[in-house]
């Protein structure tokens, strides 16, 4: 089975993308933009878009050196973002009610890539460490 | 699983860069792999074993619970 990953370019669009749409969503929830009716769905649209094709580009984009290992990590960092969105998902749900919860759940729309995002950088950051002086 | 593979480089004086160039894969790669971290895929098994001209069972060694 081949797997269809975008060419490293895309990584650099990928940052574009995400970080502005970051923001616009972090001061969405927190209620920091005054606007109302078809601007307020623009914003929202724009940062849940953003956020959400921004990580991809990020994480599917063909790595420097793009190895099996870089590959396996790829795919580990998916289950494992995997379980952690379930874990936050279920303790959430037990755990906030009312207006919070539906603030939450806003973030639930890209709450999945962003674990993903995180996982997948902080595991290519370890292999990166990973070299040590040449032997 | 282990493998003999920093011995072979030691052997024949090869760097983890040479033998990651020659294989096709990083540095970090050859670096996890002779750290026991990440277990090669066949053809890359292969491919080391052929820089080293030996055998995969001479490169890698299964071990009892594997």
């Amino acid at each position: 089975m081949k797997n269809l990953l975008f060419p490293r370019q895309f990584q650099a669009l990928g940052w574009l993308l995400f970080v502005p749409a970051f923001i616009l969503g972090v001061l969405i929830i927190n209620n920091m933009i005054d606007c109302e009716g078809t601007l307020e769905t623009i914003l929202n649209d724009a940062a849940i878009i953003g956020i959400t094709i921004g990580s991809i580009f990020i994480v599917c984009s063909k790595e420097k050196c793009e190895d099996e290992m870089i590959r396996s990590i790829r795919l580990a960092s998916l289950l494992n973002a995997l379980y952690v969105y379930g874990i936050i998902l279920i303790v959430a749900v037990l755990l906030i009610n009312g207006i919070a919860f539906a603030q939450f759940m806003a973030i639930n729309l890209v709450l999945l890539p962003l674990i993903y995002f995180v996982v997948f950088r902080f595991e290519i950051y370890r292999y990166n460490k990973m070299s040590g002086d040449e032997e | 699983m282990k493998n003999k593979i920093k011995v072979e480089r030691a052997e024949k004086d090869v760097t983890q860069q040479q033998l990651a160039d020659a294989v096709g894969v990083s540095r970090q790669t050859i670096v996890a792999i002779e750290k026991g971290r990440f277990l090669p895929s066949t053809p890359l098994a292969i491919k080391i074993s052929r820089f080293f001209g030996k055998s995969v069972e001479t490169i890698f060694l299964l071990e009892e619970d594997d």
